[in-house]
């Protein structure tokens, strides 16, 4: 027989076992936590460590970038960079001509593919189904299929030497955004519109007042991912604008590099970052437009 | 708008049978002669190019999908602080690709970028990178990993809509960690992996703009100072066409190159869409 003082140990063992077990398992899950951490930051480093050496050339001093081993550092820190950058000839120009392209781009193309997609998805007409199977066409066929006779039409109608080539045809609508905008115009109920129209609200009306407020997101998504993609477009520019005056900051920052050499790496520097701080800037204010936009469609740029 | 897109068209497809230099108007019909020249040894420039692009498809893509897949794995781990981890890889892909290139080259310059300086450090070989023609396309491989955070995030979107009672259900069977990636996630990852694959196989035969800038950036900066180069090593497909059609003039047959391409790329997005139903498997 266990006499009471033997089981009152017993069961304190038994508790003080199960605390330990408790403080085990939270030991390991501890550890497994910080085991995946490290993994993963080590997963980071390559990601990390060429943006930190990009921040950091473009705030080191001429001697400072070329000294061997590189130094982790700046030291001194210095805005010489910057300046020198943007004292480079024409960037200015490229600032605004880079502005100004971008901002027709968003939007001429968000206006307009709106609109063209509005009859695909909402209006019969004949020949409807046919008229949007060319448009995919035109979406699946790779760019370069158009792009050498593109070029000397725009020669022939005296727009190399202008940012026309740039602009202009936005005002035509971006296929892959007709496209989804369609998708998203479809999923309005068409309940909504007819009880409209029953009001006499006309088709301009109907688009306007209800169909642009309930596909706002995707708007948002096409006039993101125009400003992204035009931006960072290096191929046309770089076709299209044969005048200097006409450059963007993307051809300038390639400007740079075919004009200097690896001693002036720290302007150079200095001028991608520039260059990659609008992108940046607007990822922080619409990451989850951003993300969503990633996701939902599978827009890359 | 269809009628903006079908006039240049029918003309790149006219230009494509024909002599044309960008100068003289009619230029004449030369039937499939600019076809022809790409095999018959007149551009021996085209072997090259094909090659390299096919080196880069071959090894760019997978390497894209298996890192971007190998990421997104761990992201979905479920620890403390993942939106931070995620801005970190996905940072590099906002960096317009003008400037993650440039930065690349200093990155891999060879004598006083940083790679080659912790290479040396560690007593490694350092090559030349982007003057080497054995390490040129290498060096544009890691360029084009660091701006994978698109991937990623899809991928990530794609095994969070994997439903956690199915590996709960197979841990029950007692189904590892491995075994569960196998034969849970990796079946139910299969649209997406599709969906990543056809992307990146249109975008590798197409690549540009990288390799562009890389070739055409003087030496002293540890570029290759000619389009293509070093020795042709990354003369890319779509390099070639650009280099025939606005620096040596040759409109005509690089038109004809433009729709080699076209096709290639039609038909190779037709074959994987084809062969698709085996492999992937929608929910």
């Amino acid at each position: 027989m266990v006499s009471r003082n033997d089981a009152a140990t017993t069961l304190a063992e038994g508790r003080v076992q199960t605390a330990a077990t408790i403080r085990r398992a939270a030991r390991r899950k501890w550890l497994l936590s910080l085991a995946k951490h490290a993994v993963l930051i080590a997963a980071a480093l390559p990601f990390v460590i060429p943006f930190y050496w990009l921040l950091i050339s473009a705030f080191k001093t001429r001697p400072d970038l070329l000294t061997l081993p590189p130094t982790p550092w700046p030291n001194p820190w210095t805005l010489t960079n910057f300046r020198v950058a943007v004292e480079v000839n024409g960037f200015g120009d490229y600032v605004r001509n880079t502005a100004y392209i971008t901002i027709f781009n968003v939007l001429a193309t968000v206006v307009s593919s709106a609109i063209i997609a509005y009859p695909f998805a909402r209006i019969q007409f004949k020949g409807r189904d046919a008229l949007f199977i060319l448009v995919l066409v035109t979406l699946i066929l790779p760019p370069w299929s158009t792009l050498i006779p593109t070029y000397f039409l725009y020669k022939w109608i005296g727009w190399l030497g202008t940012l026309r080539p740039l602009t202009w045809p936005a005002l035509t609508g971006n296929s892959f955004f007709i496209f989804l905008l369609r998708q998203f115009m479809m999923t309005v109920p068409f309940e909504l519109s007819d009880a409209a129209r029953i009001d006499g609200c006309s088709d301009y009306g109907i688009f306007w007042r209800i169909i642009v407020p309930l596909i706002k997101p995707a708007l948002a998504t096409t006039a993101l991912f125009t400003f992204l993609w035009t931006y960072n477009d290096f191929f046309n520019p770089l076709i299209f604008l044969n005048d200097p005056s006409t450059f963007t900051l993307s051809l300038g920052v390639y400007q740079f590099v075919l004009n200097h050499g690896v001693t002036d790496t720290g302007p150079l520097m200095a001028y991608s970052l520039i260059l990659t701080l609008p992108p940046v800037v607007l990822f922080f204010l619409t990451q989850r437009t951003m993300i969503r936009g990633v996701t939902m469609s599978g827009l890359k740029f | 708008m269809v009628g903006l897109w079908l006039i240049p068209t029918v003309l790149s497809l006219y230009f494509a049978f024909t002599d044309y230099t960008g100068a003289v108007w009619p230029p004449h019909w030369v039937g499939l002669n600019n076809f022809v020249q790409m095999v018959d040894g007149t551009d021996p420039d085209f072997l090259t190019a094909v090659g390299v692009t096919a080196w880069w498809m071959l090894i760019s893509v997978p390497f894209g999908l298996i890192v971007g897949l190998a990421i997104a794995l761990l992201l979905n781990w479920g620890v403390r602080g993942i939106g931070i981890y995620r801005t970190l890889f996905f940072m590099p892909s906002l960096v317009p690709f003008v400037g993650s290139t440039v930065l690349f080259l200093w990155l891999f310059n060879p004598e006083t970028g940083l790679v080659n300086q912790v290479l040396g450090a560690l007593h490694l070989p350092q090559p030349g990178w982007f003057t080497d023609p054995n390490w040129a396309k290498p060096g544009l491989l890691f360029q084009s990993l660091w701006s994978i955070g698109a991937t990623i995030i899809i991928f990530l979107a794609g095994l969070q809509d994997v439903p956690v009672e199915l590996h709960e259900a197979a841990s029950l069977d007692g189904a590892g960690t491995l075994s569960r990636f196998w034969h849970v996630t990796l079946p139910l990852l299969t649209p997406t992996i599709f969906f990543n694959l056809v992307l990146g196989m249109i975008n590798a035969v197409q690549y540009f703009a990288q390799a562009f800038i890389v070739s055409t950036s003087p030496n002293s900066f540890g570029g290759a100072g000619e389009v293509g180069g070093p020795a042709g090593s990354t003369l890319f497909f779509a390099l070639h066409i650009y280099d025939q059609a606005f620096q040596q003039g040759n409109v005509g047959y690089s038109s004809a190159l433009a729709w080699l391409l076209v096709v290639v790329v039609s038909a190779l997005t037709l074959v994987v869409v084809r062969t698709s139903g085996r492999w992937v498997h929608y929910g």
